[in-house]
């Protein structure tokens, strides 16, 4: 809030709204107090400006400079106000249909959307031609015919958020919902309220003056519409005594161009794309000749800065055809960078790059914007991240491959259809596939169009940057299979971009490491395993945690903290159930791992066990409270509240005082100072420190942890697992662990269940169960894993 | 698809039902005896004939709230709308007809042009960030948007109509012409259309530019418009087919929602030309306090609206294939 606020002040547009408004607010105060008998007439009939009557006289012989300083109150009150009610009314309908979803929303957003599409002023005309004029059914009238559009805004901003985990998270550690809206989702609403009462005072100044203009106001006072409706009816406009009207109209152009000076820079501010921006991106001088033609690809001391940011600095790097090289490095160490610009896709966001890169032979940095067209995709393509963002979602799967084939490769709609169909075999689609549309697709299909779009042109070399991060273990194996045999059948390059060692280690000839923008180490999977040089490789290679368990203490009669039995659920409209039959238990002080794909039902049951969720069918027996730590921990803290209300609200709710805050931060190793930062002043390991705390301080029995390693980096990973497991074996809490890693179960788990399609298909120690798998899913999953991991 | 498009039929359906239900509720929520309290107001200025007519259109208060409200369906359901106490003993269905056939020529199209020339222009301003039509229109519309429409209609009456002449003052054909489908009177009708149409253009264009160039650049942002640059496709097919394709359908949802109070908009603008569309009539209903026509023209106006924003639903389920099967 503050922060906005001093942007504002930052913001030139921002600064010269609001002067202007307040002028203008100076005007309305006083206008009625120093022209107090303004209709009075003081001069000849619709006299042009002089001295005496600055901006002239009107038909009346009036002061057009007393009529328009005193009609800005009566104006600007109604526009305010009207602004205001609708706003309010606007919150209130649409936060509450957001966030309660369900039959409410049905109702309200169908009120709503009813409303919006009923004309606003033909029906403000009609509702005020009843009433007796006056500013109170001017307000009534026109908050009445406008609060539908702010409902929508916010009912679509309140959708948004209230599946934010942060909310999910309030309302697990006990918070009610009257506080949830008021202490959670507001807080994150501040710039849309202040946008949504700009825009709707906006519209209510030019709904006002349009009212009043066709004589609905009260013709007897002073306002700027009534002043426009006078002008009009003594046909100012057709005698030419244009100073009668544009004065007024002045006034109003310019209180409304200020209001959208103020909303635009508001906009800036929450919105950064916005700003326009300063400064070129340089362009490098060209480089000399290749030297040697047997690398495919070499680059040369490649430096890439960003402003006072270097993202990749002196990097040098040979690739040979047909190789696959792998690069590997936790999120920041410049990875991404180095395959964007080897594209030359950075261009326009402002990087400055030097050093030299080699592309068969030709000068990457020193082509043109003809050249650069040939060269991208016919020599080198890329296989983007997140295919969902990646693929145009108005376009079928077909078309975003034949365009590039008709407008690269020259081919006819028939030939390049057939080449498409063509492409999609070679990752494993069929032809089927060529007109659905990326909604249409599961996530690995998405993900293989993209790989197909990659191939279109044929290139020498492939960049893959994190192709299969997003994807479950068996998919991300099958498809990096298929490119592994394009490789051996075509000869493709590839450079393989990932955060996952393991995996780099398993698919590619060669590894190279990077750390703050450095390429520290490169060599063959075998060497790197058996005497990394660099202690950071060294580091990365340990932080994997193996798929042999540690060996622990045998296990003492402890307590039942949980009991379930037949526990199913079915969303609305799915076929499959989520969970079918469900039946475990959990003792104090004991790890339970539950493993699965994506789709399992997995998370399903940790919503279900923290009370997020209710079961259709089944018993589940609690000794305790529950408390859940979420996948994600940049989703699941709230960034408009510091970290010290995140553990004080749920220490209160549960009878424990505020000043534990700083122990409570000690329990989970971060310093008490932390207490004072907000979430985004944080890095991902720290923050799910946090949502740690956080559960600790509703002081559970249970704690269900769903995926809270899946999105840190490997060396965080360990440093939480060893957490979890200290806090299990200290304090005798009861751990649910939920994940689609093996290795990490392996870590941390005394049990593991393995589900599949919502049901058990297999439970044990978990010694027996990832050395002896009984069931084909499971060895299937152990397979996919080991795949890695034996060749890691 | 089909299910898409009965779904949208239905709630269509039944916003027109709640508009009907609306202009039945407005004059017998007033307090007292409505007709007569409309009927005293109106005894100075009207003729016995035209106040009965009032009661016919309100029917009589002693009968129960849902008798009326059947006998008002069935009424319409024939096109009846009573008569206008103005122009008694007219139809307020036929006096409505003259004037709707103006507005939707005049607001209809310049609204549509309006739109397109908006769009268009943001995708390009976006496109080139920081080029002389992204560093030039934004500001120039925002301010020319904060007037009034009915002012900006005022100021260009001055200028273009009375100052310099260019332009015809009022009316929608010259009075000596009678309607025909003549090319003669089909210049007379677009001189005369041409200055409204512009004003309204010219206050309307502002907003489908800034907000088609706001969407743009967030779309310009995504890794889908890197992949089709990387793929090397032509500066033109990127353009349109990747960044404005998917810009373009937030502002289109936004173009059927604010239909209504842009058209409201374009209505003033009409009285300020005195151009003889539903707007000029209504105005003309309010200030003789002819309430039958006034709400006659609430209830075309509205389901004309209705009309225009069940097409904008078709042309958003044509190019976002997303939305053809959801219900």
């Amino acid at each position: 809030m503050r922060e906005i606020v001093r942007a504002q002040a930052r913001s030139p547009k921002a600064v010269a709204g609001a002067a202007m408004l307040g002028m203008f607010a100076v005007i309305a105060l006083i206008g009625p107090v120093v022209f107090a008998d303004a209709t009075a007439p003081v001069g000849r009939p619709l006299e042009g400006p002089s001295w005496e009557h600055w901006f002239g006289t009107t038909g009346q012989g009036q002061d057009v400079l007393a009529l328009t300083v005193a009609g800005a109150r009566g104006t600007l009150v109604v526009a305010f106000a009207v602004g205001a009610l609708v706003t309010l009314i606007g919150a209130v309908v649409g936060v509450s249909a957001g966030y309660l979803g369900g039959r409410v929303d049905r109702v309200l957003s169908l009120a709503t959307n009813v409303s919006l599409v009923i004309p606003g002023l033909p029906l403000a005309i009609v509702l005020a031609a009843y009433l007796r004029p006056g500013p109170a059914s001017l307000v009534m009238v026109l908050s009445l015919a406008g609060w539908a559009w702010n409902a929508r805004v916010f009912r679509a901003q309140a959708l948004t958020l209230a599946r934010r985990d942060y909310i999910a998270a309030a309302r697990v550690v006990g918070e009610g919902h009257a506080r949830v809206i008021v202490g959670e989702l507001l807080p994150n609403m501040v710039s849309l309220l202040a946008a949504a009462f700009i825009g709707a005072t906006v519209y209510a100044l030019g709904a006002v003056v349009g009212l009043e203009f066709l004589g609905l106001g009260d013709l007897g006072a002073v306002t700027w519409g009534t002043n426009l409706y006078w002008a009009a009816n003594d046909a100012a406009l057709l005698t030419g005594s244009w100073w009668v009207f544009v004065p007024t109209g002045l006034g109003i152009a310019l209180v409304g161009f200020a209001l959208t000076l103020v909303n635009v820079a508001l906009d800036e501010t929450t919105n950064p794309r916005l700003r326009r921006r300063t400064g070129r991106p340089e362009r490098r001088p060209s480089a000399g000749e290749a030297a040697s033609k047997d690398p495919l690809l070499t680059i040369r001391r490649l430096t890439v800065a960003f402003g006072e940011t270097v993202a990749v600095d002196g990097v040098t790097l040979e690739i040979y055809p047909g190789e696959i090289v792998g690069l590997a490095g936790e999120s920041g160490s410049g990875k991404s960078t180095l395959g964007y610009t080897l594209l030359r896709l950075l261009d326009e966001s402002g990087a400055r790059v030097s050093g030299q890169i080699q592309i068969g032979g030709h000068d990457l940095l020193a082509m043109d914007e003809r050249q650069l067209r040939a060269h991208r995709w016919a020599c080198t393509s890329m296989v983007f991240q997140s295919a969902l963002d990646a693929l145009n979602p108005v376009l079928t799967a077909g078309d975003q491959i034949t365009d590039v084939l008709r407008a690269r490769a020259g081919l006819d709609r028939a030939a390049a259809e057939e080449r498409a169909v063509e492409l999609l075999g070679e990752v494993g689609l069929g032809r089927e596939h060529l007109r659905m549309y990326p909604h249409q697709l599961s996530g690995g299909m998405r993900q293989r169009v993209v790989i197909a779009i990659a191939l279109a042109l044929e290139p020498r070399l492939l960049v893959m940057d994190e192709p299969t991060t997003a994807l479950d273990v068996i998919v991300q194996r099958e498809i990096l299979e298929h490119v592994a045999r394009l490789r051996r059948e075509t000869g493709l390059t590839i450079l393989f971009i990932s955060h996952d060692l393991p995996l780099l280690l398993a698919f590619s000839d060669r590894v190279g490491v990077m750390q703050r923008g450095c390429l520290v180490e490169i060599g063959t999977p075998a060497s790197l395993r058996e005497h990394a040089q660099h202690p950071y490789t060294r580091q990365l290679l340990a932080a994997f945690p193996s798929l042999t368990p540690p060996i622990r203490a045998a296990e003492t009669e402890r307590s039942r903290l949980l009991e379930v039995e037949g526990l199913s659920h079915r969303y609305r409209g799915q076929a499959r159930p989520a969970l079918d039959a469900l039946g475990f238990s959990l003792r104090e002080g004991e790890v339970l791992a539950v493993v699965g794909e994506s789709g399992s039902g997995k998370s399903t049951l940790a919503r279900i066990l923290a009370g997020l969720e209710r079961p259709q069918q089944g018993t589940i027996d609690t000794r305790g409270g529950v408390q859940m730590v979420f996948q994600d921990p940049f989703a699941s803290l709230n960034p408009a509240r510091r970290v010290q209300h995140h553990l004080e609200r749920p220490l209160r709710l549960h009878g424990r005082s505020a000043t534990e805050v700083p122990a409570l931060l000690e329990t989970v190793g971060l310093a008490p100072a932390i207490a004072r930062r907000f979430p985004h002043e944080l890095s991902g390991g720290p923050r799910q420190r946090v949502a740690l705390a956080r559960a600790l301080a509703a002081d559970p029995a249970l704690l269900v942890a769903d995926e809270p390693t899946s999105m840190l980096d490997a060396s965080l990973r360990a440093d939480l697992l060893a957490l979890l497991r200290r806090l299990a074996r200290e304090r005798g809490l009861g751990i649910l662990f939920i994940t689609h890693d093996l290795p990490s179960a392996a870590a941390i788990a005394d049990r593991v269940i393995v589900l599949h399609h919502g049901k058990v298909v297999e439970h044990g120690p978990v010694a027996r169960l990832l050395g002896e798998p009984a069931h084909p899913y499971t060895r299937e999953l152990l397979a996919a894993a080991t795949h890695q991991a034996s060749r890691a | 698809m089909i299910r898409a498009i009965l779904t949208r039929l239905g709630f269509y359906a039944l916003a027109a039902w709640a508009a009907l239900t609306l202009n039945f509720l407005l004059p017998r929520l007033m307090p007292g005896d409505p007709a007569s309290v409309m009927a005293g107001r109106l005894s100075a200025s009207a003729s016995p004939e035209a106040i009965a007519a009032l009661r016919e259109t309100f029917g009589d208060s002693d009968r129960p709230l849902h008798r009326q409200y059947g006998a008002y369906l069935g009424e319409l359901a024939q096109g009846d709308l009573g008569r206008s106490t103005s122009q008694y003993p007219a139809r307020v269905s036929d006096v409505i007809a003259t004037g709707l056939v103006w507005t939707l020529g005049l607001g209809g199209v310049a609204l549509v042009l309006s739109f397109v020339l908006g769009t268009g222009l943001g995708a390009l301003a976006a496109w080139r960030r920081s080029g002389w039509l992204d560093s030039i229109l934004p500001p120039v519309l925002a301010l020319s948007g904060a007037f009034p429409y009915f002012f900006l209609a005022m100021l260009a009456l001055h200028v273009f109509g009375f100052t310099l002449g260019w332009a015809p003052l009022r009316h929608a054909y010259c009075d000596h012409r009678t309607p025909a489908w003549s090319a003669a009177f089909i210049v007379d009708v677009v001189q005369h259309a041409f200055l409204p149409a512009l004003t309204i253009i010219a206050a309307t264009v502002g907003g489908w530019l800034l907000s088609m160039r706001n969407a743009m650049i967030g779309v310009l942002g995504t890794e889908q418009i890197t992949l089709a640059r990387a793929k090397g496709l032509p500066a033109g097919r990127v353009l349109w087919a990747y960044a404005a394709r998917n810009a373009i359908l937030p502002n289109l949802t936004s173009f059927g929602m604010a239909l209504g109070f842009v058209l409201g908009g374009s209505l003033l603008t009409e009285i300020v030309f005195s151009y003889p569309g539903t707007g000029y009539l209504l105005i003309q209903a309010v200030r003789t306090q002819d309430y039958p026509l006034m709400q006659g023209l609430f209830l075309a106006i509205t389901l004309a609206v209705l009309a225009a924003n069940f097409l904008v639903d078709l042309a958003t389920m044509a190019l976002d294939p997303r939305t053809r099967t959801d219900a």
